[in-house]
């Protein structure tokens, strides 16, 4: 399966895709402030896989979201692609997250209400491509990630490792500079957990996007080329 | 996010949760046939009552007499008249070029000896006790212009405008022939003897009449003259020619003039009293209930006070459920929420999709409502009008008010707008990682 790229994000492989220096972060809690990230700092190069490990609470997935625009910044700096996270406002950054990442998430995040054809368009609705354009674009990711035969259904009709499948095809529809993944296989048997592993760790290499996935499974960790491992919101050496 | 798209996406999105849209509907339903069934019955009650009376009905008439204006009492709701004056065509057409005056209606009233049938039907319970021949008037105006002057049918109909044959009588006949008003049909169909009397010699007072045959049709309440009979002008102007041409008729009553009274109809409540004035001013004697009048504004205000607020309830509680029913979906969706904006939308979109569903809920909503208010409205007009025609008056006609039936969709749909306004902008102003994180 080869996932087709867009052409809306072009990089070259040397250069360095994610930027984070002394990046901070904590929450507001009626007990006061509840530290997640501390001084937090490293550099992703443009297509490759990074695995971000750690035990629950140790801050992965608040650091896929600053990186994902899905939180600001509080303390520190977030380069992505050249844009610093922290200097967008709210329509820069909305249109940070659907022109330069893709978002998979470990419960797939897909529409009840829309097919598996409509899912992966939605991303390219608000980037108000024509609808015949999204339509073929959507067709041709969800038939590169052996979805041909799915794309009309709901996702209630679907099995776990499809509907990650879809959720993959979504992220990459925008041909995303980042693709993003918060324990993709998370919910999956290992027959899914494998296909879906395959899918994502071949994106660098067909696509040319860069891959984050934050997993607490060592065995998903040992397909990144590289990892960052999180404990108490700090990075320790793996 | 084009419109379209929020439009394919927000239809989608209510025909998931299909339970939850049909309550908001229902609710948006609700307010929309109570607020469609008040209009329309208001609006049918504004033309079958207030517009006539407001708006220049016979409740705003004036009685103009065949008398000059009394010196004293001209604020008086019924001044006594002064010295006879007659009302020739001059008059009437000086009167009808007055400002604010709406219509004029001659009245005709001449004497007549009424026969009443010898026997009458079972069915009117009478107990008469008067003598076979009455001697009283006949009140003649143009019936085809019945709905300007002060005129209720209790049963039956009013004669065909050009009828010589046809007679209503008037509830002071009921009386002398010993019928209640609540058997008022039992003397429609019978027949009278009518007499137009003619005075050939008054030294001794010696008359003849010329007699006629003509059917009771009905039986009215007015309020034009005094008399036993109200018939079409063209009978009693032929009577009063055959009256008029015997001798010394004063002296049985009849003054002659061309009109014994006019029947004016101001341009509503609020000019009734300029337009006494003016017609006082024109030399006749007017009377007019201002008084009731007065408190008929009153009452009218009243009403329309009470719908408005009737009204307002309605909108009041259709605002709140289409409120709540999206701060629901809100928190219902606030994953949903989250992954929309992961995925790239921006607040617009996100608020542009919840405000699509909002107005889609209104419209549908606004839409079932009003074709139920209709339906309500039609079943309260049923039973008026079965009130009505047991009280013998002109029943309450509901189209299809087809403008207001839109406004009150657009209005639901405009209401739903503003009410899913709050909720759309606090989706859209969720952030994006709460909204995820929050399931």
């Amino acid at each position: 399966m080869a996932i087709p790229a867009h052409g809306m994000n072009e990089t070259s492989p040397t250069d360095v895709a994610v930027s984070v220096r002394a990046l901070g972060f904590h929450y507001d809690t009626p007990s006061g402030l509840l530290p997640v990230l501390e001084d937090v700092t490293f550099e992703v190069d443009a297509g490759t896989t990074v695995a971000i490990t750690g035990a629950s609470g140790s801050g992965k997935t608040t650091l896929l979201s600053v990186i994902g625009g899905l939180d600001a910044p509080p303390v520190g700096d977030v380069v992505v692609a050249g844009r610093d996270l922290a200097r967008l406002d709210r329509s820069e950054i909305a249109r940070y997250r659907r022109e330069v990442v893709g978002f998979v998430f470990q419960d797939f995040g897909l529409l009840g209400q829309l097919t598996a054809l409509e899912n992966v368009e939605l991303a390219l609705t608000f980037a108000r491509v024509p609808r015949r354009r999204r339509r073929a674009r959507a067709r041709e990711l969800l038939v590169a990630a052996g979805l041909g035969d799915r794309l009309g259904h709901r996702p209630r009709a679907l099995s776990g490792g499809e509907k990650q499948r879809v959720a993959i095809a979504r992220a990459l529809a925008n041909d995303p500079l980042l693709v993003l993944a918060d324990e993709p296989t998370g919910n999956l048997d290992a027959g899914s957990t494998a296909v879906v592993l395959d899918l994502l760790m071949r994106v660098p290499a067909e696509h040319g996007s860069t891959v984050i996935v934050v997993t607490h499974d060592d065995t998903v960790a040992g397909f990144a080329h590289h990892r960052l491992h999180l404990v108490h919101g700090r990075i320790e050496p793996a | 996010m084009t419109w379209r798209d929020a439009i394919a996406l927000a239809r989608r999105s209510v025909g998931r949760r299909g339970g939850r849209a049909a309550l908001t509907v229902l609710a948006v339903a609700l307010g929309a046939a109570l607020l469609s069934s008040l209009l329309i019955a208001g609006d049918a009650a504004r033309q079958r009552v207030l517009d006539q009376v407001s708006a220049g009905g016979p409740l705003a008439g004036i009685k103009v007499e065949a008398a000059a204006p009394s010196a004293v009492a001209l604020d008086s709701d019924n001044p006594p008249p002064g010295p006879p004056r007659e009302i020739d065509d001059a008059a009437l057409d000086r009167i009808s070029k007055l400002r604010d005056v709406a219509s004029v209606v001659p009245v005709l009233a001449t004497p007549m000896l009424v026969v009443p049938p010898v026997s009458l039907p079972a069915a009117a319970h009478s107990t008469r006790t008067d003598p076979d021949m009455m001697f009283s008037s006949a009140v003649g105006v143009d019936l085809a212009r019945a709905g300007d002057v002060p005129v209720s049918v209790i049963a039956g109909r009013l004669p065909v405008p050009t009828s010589r044959t046809e007679v209503t009588v008037t509830l002071d006949y009921l009386r002398r022939v010993g019928v209640s008003k609540a058997d008022a049909g039992g003397v429609v169909g019978t027949e009278l003897r009518l007499g137009a009397p003619r005075i050939e010699d008054a030294r001794v007072r010696r008359f003849r009449a010329r007699w006629s045959r003509a059917q009771i049709v009905g039986v009215v309440s007015q309020e034009l003259g005094d008399g036993l009979l109200l018939v079409p002008f063209e009978t009693a102007r032929s009577a009063r020619t055959w009256s008029l041409s015997g001798a010394a008729m004063d002296s049985l009553g009849s003054r002659p003039s061309q009109y014994s009274a006019l029947f004016v109809v101001a341009r509503g409540l609020q000019r009734v009293t300029d337009v006494r004035a003016e017609i006082n001013q024109v030399g006749y004697s007017t009377s007019a209930p201002e008084t009731l009048i007065t408190q008929v504004q009153r009452y009218v205000h009243v009403v329309e006070l009470v719908l408005a607020g009737i009204g307002v309830i309605g909108l009041s509680i259709a605002a709140l459920g289409i409120s709540n029913a999206m701060l629901a979906a809100i928190r219902e969706r606030r994953r949903e929420i989250g992954v929309l904006k992961a995925v790239g939308a921006a607040d617009r979109d996100v608020r542009r999709v919840f405000l699509v569903e909002a107005g889609t809920l209104g419209f549908v909503g606004g839409l079932a409502g009003a074709m139920t208010g209709l339906l309500i409205a039609r079943l309260l007009a049923g039973v008026v009008n079965r009130y009505l025609t047991k009280e013998g008056l002109e029943s309450v006609h509901l189209g299809v008010p087809v403008a207001l039936l839109a406004i009150v969709v657009a209005g639901a749909t405009l209401l739903a707008l503003g009410a899913g306004t709050l909720p759309a902008i606090r989706a859209a102003r969720m952030p994006a990682r709460q909204a995820i994180g929050d399931e």
